[in-house]
């Protein structure tokens, strides 16, 4: 086990907390909401099941993994040279197109909320820049972020939802009734797709935890604290709007912020908190564009491994790193171009993607691992 | 230790991040803003007028407006800038958003799709209605040379939500009734004359002259202007007719902005006007009953005041079969105090509080059918009536063929007012 970039589960399962909380401030609320009306908060508990599930599953393909190694070696060893290859292939591709749609989303909400008639591209640059930083360097410095990070975004999300509790109404909650089974069933979708998201992006690293047994159980602890967490947000966004407002606000979650009054003094908080959000997409988009380069460079058969390098060095493939950070800043500049095509990416395509990958790309793989006997 | 330097650091640095674009950039004195705190909605012609104000400055000098018309709420707000001295226009702690009656008869949706979207008001500011007149006459006149209409607005929220959980219908609560029910409740303002008058110039300012002014009188007041100089006041008295003294009167007295009801919103648009007499119905159906006042007779037939501050209403569907909705029963609790009373003999026995009782419970009936058959009569439900027939049988709302709005006409009513008298504030309960 390389002890240069070595860190623990707990640690793992910290960073996919904090990259969960992007989309599920992003998307989940207004597009379950949408579907599940003021039963909303019931969709995220309705998730958990299938997510159950999911874990056990991502968590059996994990176990066959080898010291060192992560999801990317194992598609390597499922498929073969030339399918795997392939299959690294698309899932860089997936990995750099997600992490350009973030930083173009993260520079959305800031413009929304904060900068009003601002450009995205000093957002999405700036931030690109960071991340590129990131991704030259050690993985675990990115994992120590998230570990630093946590508290003050957990504590904030906590005492937010604390101060929204007097301005909670029963009345946009409640009543529930077998009739909201459906339509909580469609809602849960997108706490199907924000939890499964959740549940494989931590797979592309998980080479930096050394092989324990437990996966699964730890695994599970994490997806019910998430769910709890998904379904406070839904009951304090929910419960101050109602569903019809809800769903018709593009950021409700920011806007609900914006609305809360401290101690009838302090008010107007959510710049500090639209900021803090750069956190959790600086630790996603570095996450992603290090495992696409990563996915890349084991693609040209190189050992992808951090070993102590510097930001300078280029030597074993490391040069890639450059052109996937570039190509991701650069696909943030030309897609969502405009309100219409930013809302059909966020809403219809990546979604739509994140679940094939996680349902069907994912899957495949196992299943092919396990007809060829390489799992 | 290392950790929670870093913890510290990252705090530290969020308050360079607070999204004011930088502190080299586009930093401004408190003195070089112009913050509004009152915005007030119109429409001219085809196009929206937009009026502003801040609050009165601490130096004494009144407070700054501005008013400017455009094709849009923001092209106006735009047009405005470009007309003013300001350097910067602060639209974050808008506290009242005022809508002219005529706006609002003709289309509220446009401006509550602004107010929605836009990224720096919030969305649980408080809307009114302007009655009988504009946006602008309220947000430009309103107020005397050091007051204006944001020192007012806050006199006014503190009537409509006098107690602790009575409320003040917010933006959020209409664009929520409004795709809820259909239709929605907007507290009501009118511009008169005030009550007080403007202090003589150089004189005391605690020196305030009572001169309420009736009803009658109300109209008067569109004409004034205000800071009206003294030598127009006494040229208008030096007319020798008969109302120059009330004229005088009328120029000292400067307008100021009053509760004036509840204003019904159906498909968008203002429908109509709920009296402020019904404010104790009104906040009984609303979940907060605000401090009022209920005028009844003893039993001598002399009038007495109740001031009402607690009650409760709970409304329950009454079915005539699965989904078919009959009536609705609504029980109702209100304690009150007696705030004034005309010497009896009976004063104070249990006969006199009985009967006291019994007049408020009568009174507040009354309210309540008023303003449930007004709801009935508009087919809107205003009140939220769906959504508490909902939560009391969720199972047979669900089978209700027929809209809530239209099956509300036809529903049969039963209305009974359970009255407390928690005080008569008599020297000799003590």
């Amino acid at each position: 086990m390389n002890k240069l970039t070595q860190i623990t589960r707990r640690q793992l399962f910290t960073l996919a907390t904090l990259m969960l909380l992007v989309p599920s401030l992003r998307i989940f609320i207004s597009a379950a909401t949408e579907q599940a009306g003021r039963a909303v908060w019931l969709t995220a508990p309705l998730a958990a099941l299938p997510m159950l599930l999911y874990m056990y599953f991502i968590s059996d393909l994990m176990d066959c993994r080898r010291e060192g190694e992560n999801l990317q070696e194992l598609m390597l060893r499922c498929l073969g040279q030339r399918a795997g290859r392939a299959a690294l292939a698309l899932t860089a591709a997936w990995l750099i197109l997600y992490s350009g749609f973030i930083l173009r989303s993260g520079a959305d909400r800031l413009i929304v909320t904060v900068y009003p008639d601002s450009s995205p591209w000093p957002f999405t640059l700036g931030l690109g820049l960071v991340c590129l930083a990131a991704a030259l360097g050690n993985p675990r410095s990115i994992v120590r972020s998230a570990m630093m990070i946590s508290p003050v975004l957990i504590g904030a999300l906590l005492l937010i939802f604390l101060f929204s509790l007097s301005d909670l109404e029963p009345d946009n909650l409640l009543p529930v009734t077998l009739d909201d089974a459906l339509p909580v069933a469609l809602g849960s979708l997108a706490a199907i797709d924000v939890l499964s998201f959740g549940v494989y992006a931590v797979c592309f690293i998980e080479g930096l935890c050394p092989k324990e047994p437990g996966r699964a159980r730890q695994g599970s602890l994490w997806l019910a604290a998430m769910v709890l967490l998904m379904s406070l947000l839904c009951l304090a966004v929910v419960g101050m709007f109602g569903a019809e407002l809800s769903s018709r606000l593009s950021r409700p979650f920011f806007i609900m912020v914006r609305n809360l009054v401290f101690f009838r003094t302090v008010e107007r908080v959510e710049a500090l908190v639209v900021m803090l959000w750069l956190f959790p997409d600086f630790l996603l988009v570095s996450v992603f564009l290090y495992a696409a380069q990563y996915s890349l460079r084991l693609c040209l058969g190189q050992d992808a491994a951090y070993r102590g390098e510097r930001l300078t060095d280029m030597s074993r493939g490391r040069w890639l790193i450059w052109p996937t950070v570039l190509t991701a800043i650069a696909i943030s500049l030309l897609i969502g171009r405009d309100a219409l095509s930013l809302e059909l990416w966020s809403l219809k395509l990546i979604p739509l993607i994140n679940l094939l990958y996680a349902f069907i790309f994912i899957p495949s793989i196992y299943i092919i691992g396990k007809i060829k006997k390489t799992l | 230790m290392k950790r929670y330097i870093s913890i510290l650091i990252i705090i530290s640095s969020l308050l360079s991040l607070s999204g004011c674009g930088g502190i080299h950039t586009n930093y401004r004195e408190i003195q070089q803003l112009m913050v509004v705190q009152t915005m007030g909605l119109d429409r001219e012609e085809g196009s929206v007028r937009v009026s502003m104000a801040a609050a009165a400055e601490a130096s004494g000098s009144g407070p700054r407006r501005m008013s400017a018309a455009g094709g849009t709420v923001s092209t106006a707000i735009d047009r405005a800038y470009e007309l003013s001295y300001e350097e910067e226009i602060f639209f974050s702690h808008v506290n009242h958003i005022l809508v002219g009656e005529a706006a609002a008869q003709e289309d509220m949706d446009s401006f509550l799709d602004y107010l929605c979207q836009s990224p720096e008001l919030r969305i649980d500011i408080p809307l009114y209605i302007v009655r009988e007149g504009t946006a602008e006459q309220a947000v430009m006149e309103v107020g005397d040379g050091s007051r204006g209409i944001s020192e007012v607005m806050q006199a006014v929220r503190e009537v409509f939500a006098t107690a602790s959980n009575s409320r003040v219908f917010t933006v959020a609560d209409t664009i929520s009734s409004l795709e809820r029910y259909g239709s929605a409740l907007v507290c009501a303002i009118r511009c008169e004359p005030g009550s007080e008058s403007t202090p003589p110039q150089g004189g005391s300012s605690g020196e305030t002259e009572e001169s309420a002014q009736g009803e009658e009188q109300g109209q008067s007041g569109e004409n004034m202007q205000q800071g009206q100089s003294e030598e127009e006041a006494r040229q208008a008295q030096e007319t020798g007719e008969g109302g120059s003294q009330q004229s005088q009167k009328e120029a000292d007295t400067p307008l100021m902005a009053g509760m004036a009801g509840y204003g019904v919103i159906r498909d968008g648009k203002l429908c109509k006007y709920l009296e402020p007499e019904l404010s104790v119905a009104v906040g009984l159906m609303t979940g907060g009953v605000p401090i009022s006042f209920i005028a009844v007779e003893d039993m001598d037939g002399r009038p007495c005041s109740l001031e009402v501050y607690d009650g409760s209403a709970q409304l329950n569907p009454v079915w005539a079969g699965p989904g078919e909705l009959k009536g609705l029963e609504i029980r109702a609790e209100v304690t009150a105090s007696v705030m004034e009373s005309g010497s009896s003999r009976a004063e104070g026995t249990e006969e006199y509080i009985n009967y006291l009782t019994g007049q408020l419970e009568s009174a507040v009936s009354r309210q309540l059918s008023s303003l449930l058959q007004s709801s009935m009569q508009l087919k809107a439900d205003f009140l939220g009536l769906a959504g508490k027939v909902e939560r009391s049988s969720p199972e047979n709302y669900r089978l209700m063929e027929q809209d809530f709005a239209h099956v509300l006409p036809s529903l049969e009513l039963q209305i009974s007012v359970s009255g407390r008298l928690s005080h008569t504030n008599d020297i000799k309960e003590a």
